[in-house]
């Protein structure tokens, strides 16, 4: 009833979405299926009416329609998901590359999960939008890819993001 | 994808075979270890001996990693528990379990959420029961496969002189038959493959493959052959899982159906299940038994014994005692490869109907149905269409712009429940499902990439 308000310009920022303790620098895994785990694990981090295994099921079923690999070692996989009311936003960067399936057979070095509810809306599609249009500057792929801690991470992601911002 | 198997029986073994040559990560289990040592020859795998339940033994498989289970061991018991504790421990996303028995199978409940963990069941003999049922159906046809729940159906037919449309260019179809849309998917002749164009003649005992809307199907049929005398009287040999359940599948169609079963407890049991079918207790290829039981007035003689031996000299000695069409299972491909159509009309391999089913669950996008063809070289599957112009490669697209892989053509497209055979001006719509047909079925990828949705896709 409200949704005129909302329409209002919204601006979408991915500051937002992501916060620290969903972030992992280095994580040591060995395969798609538990990236998906741990990423479904930090997703459903305060989300008390959330069950941690619909996210991961909301990941794969997404995934089995298509690829979310975007090419360098990079993957944004995301799910709807029923009762959330925010979109949210994991981070995992991995220690050894991972294979994730993908077309081209490269494996993954950092995943960029996004979760968000089950009605699309523009402004999902925004956030994805920004998310590719982050990881797709070089220089943002360099600071991700030397960050030293999950705080690090965490800044240079969103960095880019007051930056931009700044610019626009 | 990495893949458990478990179970490294006949099956087993036709699921790592095609999995393995699909570029899977694929662990065998069993407890067999000469079982395991066989495949380890053949294939690129690795294999683990033991328990395919014990939790130890599914971690030593990989379970931590694997996005598939799929137990296939000749234990139901067994294949169920090892997909729960699958579930309970490792979190495996997919599993699969093939379950004989109808007591489990028709248990509304049993599986699911708040039931045991297994995501697809998967029944072989209910699978050939379907088949061979609606191949008695369709006297003269090869093979009829089922796609969007049986709204569309493939079917393979041989050419006869005497059908209307044999000698005449493909395009008078349509004038044949105006008010009925068809499409040929291929035409093998003298097992060349033929891609059909509006001016290819079909030519006595080519082998035809269409797909038509279930109702359409009789009529289409009817133009490659004159149709075949309906089916009244039916024998099958072997009472085993599936000739029980073949023979009461049939029996509830009213069909006039004797079975012979050897192991004389065996054909008590299943005469006290059955009501009006005439069990026969007795061996399937003795001569006097067959003359016994007027073999030469059967419309149809159907093996279906765990032999292929005795499947294919049973169903050879009714063919030349005078049944009208016979058809047998056969599993091992030394003798698939040489049967065609020779003695016997149709011949049945489990193997590929089996692993169709699997494969619809393991192909990356939205695959409802694969059906392998030609002993596996060839491939009919029912890929759902997602997304929009931006996010899909198919939707919002007209047929003739797709990039589809040479010798695959799209046959039909299920719409809201109606059938659209389309012509190249058809557009597709999201959540379309269209069933394609791939006379090599190494495209498999090619195919799957074009209906796979891209990351702009939520």
């Amino acid at each position: 009833m409200l949704d005129f308000l909302l329409d209002v310009d919204t601006p979408v920022e991915l500051a937002n979405y992501l916060s620290l303790n969903r972030v992992i620098c280095d994580l040591e895994i060995t395969s798609r299926k538990r990236l998906f785990e741990r990423l479904a694990k930090l997703l459903v981090i305060d989300l008390e009416e959330q069950d941690e295994k619909k996210i991961f099921r909301a990941l794969v079923e997404r995934e089995k329609l298509g690829s979310t690999c975007v090419g360098d070692g990079l993957a944004i996989p995301h799910g709807r998901i029923e009762g959330l009311l925010e979109p949210r936003i994991a981070i995992v960067r991995l220690a050894e590359p991972v294979d994730y399936g993908a077309r081209d057979n490269k494996p993954i070095r950092m995943a960029f999960a996004l979760l968000v509810p089950k009605d699309a809306t523009d402004e999902h599609l925004k956030i994805l939008g920004l998310l590719a249009e982050r990881l797709s500057d070089n220089d943002v792929r360099q600071q991700l890819y030397i960050a030293g801690s999950a705080q690090q991470l965490f800044d240079s992601f969103l960095a880019d993001s007051a930056l931009s911002k700044a610019a626009g | 994808m990495k893949i458990i198997i478990l179970g490294a029986s006949q099956v087993g073994q036709s699921i790592c075979e095609v999995l393995v040559g699909e570029n899977n990560d694929v662990t065998v289990v069993d407890l067999n270890g000469a079982a395991l040592a066989k495949l380890l020859d053949q294939f690129d795998i690795r294999t683990v001996k033991g328990n395919a339940a014990y939790p130890a033994i599914l971690s030593n498989a990989g379970a931590d990693d694997a996005d598939v289970v799929i137990a296939v061991t000749d234990s139901d018991e067994l294949n169920m528990l090892a997909c729960h504790i699958a579930s309970i421990k490792f979190g495996t996303p997919t599993k699969i379990a093939r379950i004989r028995s109808n007591q489990y199978r028709d248990t509304t409940d049993l599986f699911g959420e708040n039931g045991l963990a297994v995501d697809v069941v998967i029944s072989p003999e209910a699978i050939l029961t379907n088949l061979i049922s609606r191949l008695v159906d369709h006297p003269g046809a090869f093979q009829v496969l089922d796609f969007a729940a049986g709204i569309v159906q493939l079917v393979g037919v041989k050419a006869y002189h005497d059908g209307p449309l044999v000698g005449s260019p493909l395009r008078d179809l349509k004038k044949h038959m105006p008010n009925i849309e068809t499409r040929v998917a291929a035409i093998y002749r003298r097992n060349e493959v033929i891609k059909p164009k509006g001016h290819t003649i079909i030519k006595p005992d080519d082998e035809v493959f269409f797909v038509a809307a279930r109702k359409h199907i009789r009529r289409v049929m009817g133009e490659m052959r004159k149709m075949d005398v309906k089916v009244k009287r039916i024998m099958i040999a072997g009472g085993g899982n599936i000739g029980s359940s073949l023979a009461r599948t049939l029996e509830l169609k009213g069909y006039s159906v004797k079975i012979i079963e050897q192991n004389k407890i065996r054909a008590k049991s299943i005469a006290a299940d059955l009501n009006h079918v005439v069990v026969l207790n007795g061996d399937a290829a003795d001569t006097e038994l067959l003359l016994q039981e007027n073999i030469e007035s059967m419309d149809a003689f159907i093996a279906v014994t765990e032999s292929d031996e005795i499947n294919i000299l049973a169903g050879m000695v009714a063919k030349r005692m005078g049944a009208k069409r016979v058809m047998t299972l056969v599993n091992r491909s030394v003798y698939l490869e040489k049967l065609e159509h020779q003695d016997i009309d149709v011949v049945i391999a489990p193997r590929e109907v089996t692993v169709g089913t699997i494969l619809a669950h393991i192909r990356q996008g939205d695959v409802e149905a694969v059906h392998s063809l030609r002993r596996g070289r060839a491939e009919a599957i029912e890929a759902v269409a997602h997304g929009d112009k931006k996010s899909s490669k198919v939707v919002g697209r007209y047929i003739r712009e797709l990039t589809l892989p040479e010798g695959t053509g799209i046959g039909a497209i299920v719409r809201n429940n109606e059938v659209v055979i389309p012509d190249r001006d058809e557009k597709i719509e999201a959540e379309d499902h269209v069933i394609l047909f791939m006379i090599d079925k190494n495209q498999i990828h090619d195919v799957e990439a074009l209906f796979e949705v891209d990351v702009s896709f939520i």
